[in-house]
């Protein structure tokens, strides 16, 4: 949603809660307005900017956080705020009565009439008046999506279901609706006045040019002349100065300019995308046209050729982007979906667009119907080194068989681009869920990738010369090397560690390790939980190994196969740095539109730092720091925001600097701006230095910090307990967890069946002395058990065998996790083995995977 | 020397004279990288038709940022990135009120002319937005900018130092240079230093304006100026000179020597000092750039002429070189046109730029091994050269548009198919790949039938054998013989493709049966693969082979069984099979939903004629009773049909109940 305003050689542009100044030779970014709203700046998304008509060096900016905001725009000040207390829509100042603004105002879900809009006029003059003289009613509606007022401030029109004309009156009261003219046009989508004639030009959904010409005495119908080029809805709407040819565009990404005595038309077309908004610059030198890829293209009206782009984050919708943030490892770009079929290289610190690479050839045409169902990129990665790209592109219209596309790139040092090497069709019959590399084979190694999918299996790709017979023997392709699956469950994600020695997959909520080269199981690891695991890392190069299912994260240390520590926690989105062991968790709370950020580090279950921001957070990733900072540590955050915008999150380490905090802060250099262009962030944060305000802001954050810390850690202990009883009373589900465990890992049914059956037996018979000698067999066992599983708290334990030892008989099913435990323990025939921590919070249900450590040689 | 200290030097022409080789051949005047740590653009001055052109390129998009041409024959005699504070009024009115405080700076070029005037052009307005004039009258030969953007100095050739005060476009203070006709400046990063050179080097103290050291060793004019991070070592080159000059900065001491000389195969073009450590780099007119690692701790370093006493035997080679050569040909070497040391890779990468000065390429090279941390001493990188350097007409808007959309290019792609899938066997990878090159020897090494018999010297035999051969496969078509064996045998032998087609072109039953039955277990993995290869190749043989291909699975599962790499042997043909079977649910839901619609469509008619005969003629009894008894027939047929086709398949019934859900 840009609007433009010219001014001499700049130009302003509202992009999300913010207003960007760009110079109009270079296309660079000079200004930022309203960068946060702790600063005075607007709070959600700008709608409108309009010069003070009395004063050119002041900016009138309406917002639906229900502001109007008047800068000055050369000094970056904040002069005035007036409060409409309603989400403002549209913005129209007549120049020859700059004392009032003509807004559009919206109120979500009005519950008497469903008339949601309302249309004022606001006095936004200089004189003090009363509040409630300030705004004069014009018209309640359902729908507007348009108002313009002509140049002389005579007459106002609404686009809402028809046009609406009203011969501006002065005075406070409401307007009667008999003041109004209802005009024969209907569906209306935009609408402007021609600045020199009592003319005004209407576009409608279907695309047709409505040309309505009214004379002032005359109250009766205007003369309405038609004409069409548009097949879809008129979207952009323009005037030149002198009245005589009008600019729209549309879906069509043409631009076409109308003589409207003559019905001459000329067009401009592969503009490169659908035209949002149209204006022209003061000098009549620039087109300038914005786009639905959020571009502003700016088109030299001699040449009629494109002078200057200024391109932002092409992701513009309001979740989660697809193929999530990731970072391009070679110049520490942000990677993520643009328009349909391609994907965006965005740099975050200068906030420039880099590349835009199409994955999937998508055809721009538009159909009528806007149903046509585009492809779109579900997962990128890259190779550690750059040297290889991987992404998933699918195209499914629920009509004919869905296609699924997994290519390999390859980093074209002569372009310095990626370039397509290999495409491999339908590489599984499902969805793919996650693509990995194994980041050994940055090294030297050949190239190795994962990918899993719905189909219940996880391919391994290699990248090889040894083809078969249908390729010449020196060409190399990516190819499949094997295929896993395990006890047809899905696999969800999947990790290589550090030095791609083990390859982790997710079934459902166990963990499988791999030797990827050898293509044979290693260990399974059950979950605590039984959520199915949606994100499965290795953290950085260190034995963590982080699991996250939809309610639960799962640290586990990988050199004793153990939980090391796990919170009960509904992570919107988790991140993993590579280069240390940290761990970024946002919780977003969709009701208050809030996000609240959780900094681990994977060794302890303290956390670092948390951060509350008053936005959603849609997408995360760590990003390397180019340079080194002691108290900044090796990585920034960036998050992408509701608002559409990148934001860069860095954590200062206060503890370095003696300080008065003892704890780390996680200090923001906020890019507000949406149509993701984030601010240069040294500017900012000699700004955040100096505010006062600032700190306050801080030292509250800090409380609050500290707040929620205490509840985190209640919610941990919370689950510990949770867990404790869990074990306590549910044993069921551990014997079935016991049985769950993969064939190999059990005892031969022989072995079990005996003690098995028997202990199963044994309990009908209605002896009592030897129910007691065997109550106390088990009971030793169970201890035993307990020793073991250290993470049982001590007074709930003792609990279960007072438990054990009174009603045996209801209690059985421990004794089975006893009797496996005991019949698995000498066979030692696992790779790794486990060892219990004394982490209060870990606790694990695996007892298959378990032995007793003291029995094992290392 | 007097001689040379007495040539006055036109920068303008004294540049392209000196810089002979690469630079000239590109046509470049000045380049630099930007001073940001990671090196976002590089300026270029070249010659443009009867004026400068500055162009401002994005290292990292490789886009063009800015094109500025110079003004009514104004050209340009130095180049110098810095940043000054910005208070540039965003609109023409606002003119009157100037003095603003602003924080930001923006980056800026400042170009010093053969007016006498600099320039400072900023990038992000596109536009020169200081002129600092009134000071020389002669072309200014350098000029550098503080970092806070608030001082500046600058010399000319009247060999005046001028110190100018930014912000206010003022003349500050002036002072004469010791040294005559001064070329290079270089301010030291605490800006108290100040390094004018001209054949010699002298060391200003700022404070007090006064000269504390003087560096003499350079046989030629300076070419370039750098100060260490820590301000302790000042490197500098000379004009046709292939040593890099290390001199002590530091003003604590007298020494005047210089610490260490670093020399290049060739002459030195342009140097960069790094930013956190003491590393250098120097390009040299080749195009090659060599780093040092340790320049300040020269001499050990460089091997057994240890001799600090002669300061000029202590030289260094570099630790390591970059050259580029092209993809086309060995010997061709892309010229590096300039390179600077940038933050990537823990600082240990440098930024070249390489090719033409129409459109340079711009790389991230890092000198040091990734896993061991050493310094790799060779860099080698085989680049394309750069060709079509004709100058596009189209806008840089539109040519940036052009470099920062990739359209998708299939042009080089491989395409990798379901039935590609060479899996391999679990944990066996060795024994597969021996095991295939065994294959490969039988079938490729192994001589064919007619080779033997040319051998051996029995032509006339041969022609008999092959007469025997025809008549075998004569005989077999007989279906008396009742087998294919000898021929088969024959084919798989020989690897005689065509005779082997004749034989699986037999699609009887009995034939294969006994044919397969009589096959040899050492020829039943050779006749496997040929049929798997086959079946894979044209899919439309499918039904044919696969008779063949069951009855040998049947037949044979026994010693198939015993083969260790079966699984690898087979795992493309499973592939194959899954990958054809999941299209079959699909095509049998078709196939049913089509008999449902002509079930429809037949009973439709078939009312239709009914009721027509029904409405019309009323007497025709006889007819109708036939009629009847016909339609009957034919709705319990396509009644006992449809169910098949249900119990078949249970996708279709899915698929209908979408339909009628459709329809609803």
């Amino acid at each position: 949603m840009f609007e433009l305003v010219f001014v001499f050689r700049y130009l302003f542009a509202c992009t999300g809660s913010s207003i960007k100044i760009y110079s109009v030779a270079t296309g660079a970014a000079l200004k930022v307005l309203s960068k946060t709203g702790s600063t005075g700046g607007h709070t959600k998304l700008v709608t409108n900017v309009a010069l003070n008509p009395k004063n050119p060096m002041q900016l009138y900016s309406a917002s639906l956080d229900g502001t109007i905001k008047l800068w000055d725009y050369n000094d970056d000040v904040l002069l005035k705020t007036f409060h409409v207390r309603q989400a403002v829509e549209h913005m129209v100042i007549c120049p020859n009565n700059p004392d009032y603004a003509y807004l559009v105002t919206k109120v979500e879900n009005n519950v008497l009439n469903g008339k949601n809009y309302t249309i004022c006029r606001y006095y936004i003059g200089s004189d003090e008046i009363q509040p409630n003289k300030k705004r004069r009613v014009i018209l309640r509606s359902q729908d507007c999506f348009a108002i313009d007022v002509s140049s002389d401030g005579k007459y106002l029109a609404i686009a809402s279901r028809s046009v609406l004309f009203w011969q501006v009156t002065n005075g406070d009261e409401d307007v009667p609706w008999s003041q109004f003219q209802v005009w024969p046009v209907h569906n209306p989508r935009k609408l402007k006045f021609s600045p020199m004639k009592n003319c005004l030009a209407v576009g409608n959904d279907v695309g047709e040019l409505l040309v309505c010409y009214f004379t002032p005495d005359n109250s009766g119908k205007p003369r309405v002349s038609s004409t069409q080029w548009h097949h879809t809805e008129i979207r952009a709407i323009h005037f030149m100065a002198d009245g005589i040819y009008v600019l729209t565009g549309g879906d069509e990404a043409v631009l076409v300019f109308w003589q409207l005595e003559t019905g001459f038309k000329q067009f401009l077309p592969r503009l490169g995308g659908e035209i949002n908004s149209i204006s022209v610059s003061p000098d009549h030198k620039y087109y300038c046209v914005g786009l639905a890829d959020n571009s502003i293209r700016l088109i030299n009206s001699i040449t009629l050729k494109i002078d200057q782009v200024i391109q932002g984050l092409q992701y513009g919708n309001n979740s989660p982007p697809l193929a999530g943030l990731v970072v391009e490892p070679r110049n520490r770009n942000i990677v993520l979906n643009g328009v349909d079929g391609s994907i965006q290289f965005y740099n975050p610190t200068s906030d420039a667009h880099v590349a835009e690479v199409e994955v999937v050839p998508v055809s721009r045409n538009q159909s009528t119907d806007n149903k046509f169902v585009r492809a779109n990129v579900q997962q990128t990665a890259f190779l550690a080194n750059g040297e290889w790209m991987a992404t998933v592109d699918k195209h499914d219209d629920l009509v004919n068989t869905p296609e699924q596309h997994l290519k390999f790139w390859r980093w074209d040092p002569d372009t310095q681009s990626y370039a397509l090497h290999t495409r491999v069709d339908k590489p599984h019959a499902g969805k793919i869920t996650s693509v990995t590399f194994n980041p050994a084979s940055s090294r030297g190694g050949r190239p190795m990738a994962i990918t899993t999918s719905d189909d219940k299996t996880f391919k391994v790709w290699h990248f090889t010369s040894n083809l078969g017979t249908a390729y010449d023997n020196d060409e190399e392709a990516w190819t499949c090397r094997s295929i896993g699956l395990y006890r047809r469950d899905i696999p969800e994600a999947a990790s290589f560690s550090a030095d791609g020695s083990i390859l982790a997959v997710a079934f459902g909520s166990l963990i499988t390790l791999w030797d990827p080269y050898e293509n044979c199981i290693g260990q399974v690891l059950a979950q605590p939980c039984e959520e199915s695991i949606n994100t499965l890392r290795f953290v950085g190069d260190s034995p963590y190994l982080l699991a996250a299912s939809e309610n639960h994260i799962t640290v586990w240390n990988m050199l004793t196969c153990t939980v090391w520590w796990s919170y009960k926690i509904k992570a919107s989105h988790i991140a993993v740095d590579t280069l240390s062991t940290r761990i970024a968790v946002v919780c977003n709370n969709e009701k208050h539109k809030e996000a609240l950020f959780v900094l681990f580090d994977a060794k302890s279950a303290a956390p670092l730092a948390l951060r509350h921001a008053s936005q959603i957070c849609n997408a995360l990733t760590f990003i390397p720091r180019p340079i080194k900072d002691i108290t900044k540590g090796r990585s920034d955050m960036i998050c992408l925001t509701d608002k559409l915008a990148l934001e860069i999150i860095s954590v200062v380490d206060t503890s370095i600097k003696p300080s008065l905090q003892e704890k780390d802060t996680i200090n923001t250099t906020e890019a507000p701006l949406s149509a993701g262009e984030s601010t240069d962030k040294r500017m900012l944060d000699d700004i955040f230095g100096k505010r006062s305000q600032e700190r306050n802001e801080k030292a509250e954050e800090e409380k609050l910090r500290t707040q929620t810390a205490a509840k985190l850690r209640e919610q941990a202990m919370q689950k510990e307990t949770m867990t404790v009883d869990g074990r306590a009373t549910t044993n069921e589900e551990d014997q079935g967890a016991v049985l769950g465990a993969p064939s190999h890992a059990l005892p031969s049914v022989e072995a079990v069946f005996d003690t098995f059956m028997g202990s199963l037996m044994k309990l009908r018979i209605s002896d009592t002395s030897k129910n007691k000698e065997d109550a106390m067999d088990i009971d030793e066992e169970g201890e035993e058990e307990n020793d073991e599983n250290n993470n049982i708290a001590s007074s709930p334990s003792s609990d279960t065998q007072e438990h054990l030892s009174e009603s045996f008989t209801l209690e059985e099913l421990p004794s089975l996790n006893a009797y496996f435990a005991e019949l698995i323990k000498p066979k030692g025939t696992f790779n790794g083995t486990t060892t219990l921590q004394q982490d209060p919070v870990s606790s694990d249900t695996d007892d298959s995977d378990e032995e007793d450590p003291s029995e094992i040689d290392w | 020397m007097g001689k040379q200290k007495s040539f006055k030097a036109n920068p303008d022409t004294s540049t392209v004279a000196t810089s002979a080789t690469t630079a000239v051949s590109a046509g470049i005047l000045f380049s630099s990288f930007d001073d940001s740590p990671s090196a976002e653009f590089f300026a270029l001055v070249t010659h443009n038709i009867g004026r400068h052109q500055l162009r401002i390129f994005n290292t990292r998009s490789g886009t063009v940022s800015n094109d500025y041409s110079s003004e009514n024959k104004e050209s340009f005699t130095s180049l110098s990135w810095g940043n000054v504070v910005d208070n540039a009024d965003l609109a023409k009115e606002s003119k009157a009120n100037k003095r603003r405080k602003s924080l930001h700076t923006t980056k800026v070029v400042a170009l010093g002319t053969n007016t006498g005037a600099i320039v400072i052009y900023s990038l992000a307005h596109g536009s020169i937005v200081k002129r600092l004039t009134n000071a020389h009258t002669t072309p200014v030969a350098d000029f550098v900018l503080n970092k806070a953007g608030t001082k500046g100095y600058s010399v000319a050739e009247d060999n005046y130092i001028v110190e100018w005060d930014i912000v206010e476009e003022k003349e500050k203070s002036k002072w004469k240079a010791n040294e005559k006709s001064v070329r290079k400046l270089a301010l030291s990063h605490d800006e108290t230093k100040l390094a004018v050179a001209g054949h010699t080097i002298s060391l200003w103290n700022l404070n007090d304006q006064k000269v504390f050291k003087k560096f003499t060793g350079h046989a030629s004019a300076v070419k370039e100026l750098e100060f260490s991070n820590q301000d302790d070592i000042l490197v500098s080159i000379g004009d046709d000179d292939r040593y890099v000059n290390v001199w002590d900065a530091q003003s604590t001491n007298n020494n005047t020597n210089n610490l260490n000389s670093l020399t290049l195969e060739n002459n030195v073009i342009q140097i960069d000092f790094a930013q956190s450590e003491s590393s250098v780099l120097a390009v040299s007119e080749d195009g090659s750039v060599g780093v040092w690692q340790n320049a300040s701790s020269p001499a050990m370093a460089s091997g057994p002429k240890n001799r600090r006493k002669m300061a000029r035997a202590t030289t260094k080679q570099p630790d390591s070189t970059i050259t580029v050569v092209s993809s086309t040909s060995e010997d061709e070497i892309i010229p590096i046109l300039s390179a600077r040391f940038v933050n990537d890779n823990d600082n240990k990468a440098v930024m070249i730029a390489r090719g033409s000065s129409i459109k340079p390429s711009f790389e991230v090279v890092q000198y040091v091994n990734e896993e061991s941390g050493a310094v790799r001493d060779n860099i080698v990188l085989t680049r394309q050269a750069a060709v079509n350097n004709l100058i596009n007409s189209g806008s840089v808007a539109a040519n940036n548009l052009k470099t920062t959309q990739k359209s998708y290019n299939e042009a080089s792609v491989k395409v990798i198919g379901n039935t590609d899938f060479a899996i391999k066997a679990p944990t066996m990878e060795d024994h597969i790949e021996q095991a295939s090159s065994a294959t490969a020897a039988t079938t490729n090494a192994e001589p064919s039938l007619a080779q033997r018999l040319n051998e051996m010297g029995v032509d006339d035999e041969a022609t008999k054998g092959d007469k025997g051969i025809k008549k075998k496969s004569n005989k077999p078509t007989t279906p008396s013989a009742g087998s294919l064996q000898q021929v088969l045998l024959q084919a798989l032998h020989s690897g005689d493709k065509a005779l082997l087609e004749a034989c699986l072109t037999q699609e009887k039953p009995e034939v294969v049966h006994t044919t397969i039955q009589r096959l040899p277990t050492a020829y039943v993995i050779p006749l496997m693969l040929q049929l798997i290869a086959k079946f894979q190749n044209s899919p439309g043989r499918g039904t044919g082979l696969l008779v063949w291909i069951k009855a040998v699975l049947l037949i044979h599962t026994t010693y198939l069984m015993t083969v260790p790499d079966l699984v690898a042997q087979l795992s493309t043909f499973y592939q194959a099979l899954d990958a054809r079977l999941a299209v079959f649910p699909k095509l049998l839901a078709l196939r049913g939903r089509l008999d449902l619609i002509q079930n429809q469509i037949n009973n439709r008619s078939r009312y239709s004629q009914q009721d027509d005969m029904e409405n019309g003629v009323m007497g025709v009894y006889v007819e109708e009773d036939s009629d009847d008894e016909a339609e009957q027939e034919d709705i319990g047929m396509s009644e006992d049909e449809v169910d098949e086709y249900m119990s078949e398949d249970e996708e279709m019934m899915d698929m209908e109940d979408d339909d009628d859900e459709d329809d609803e």
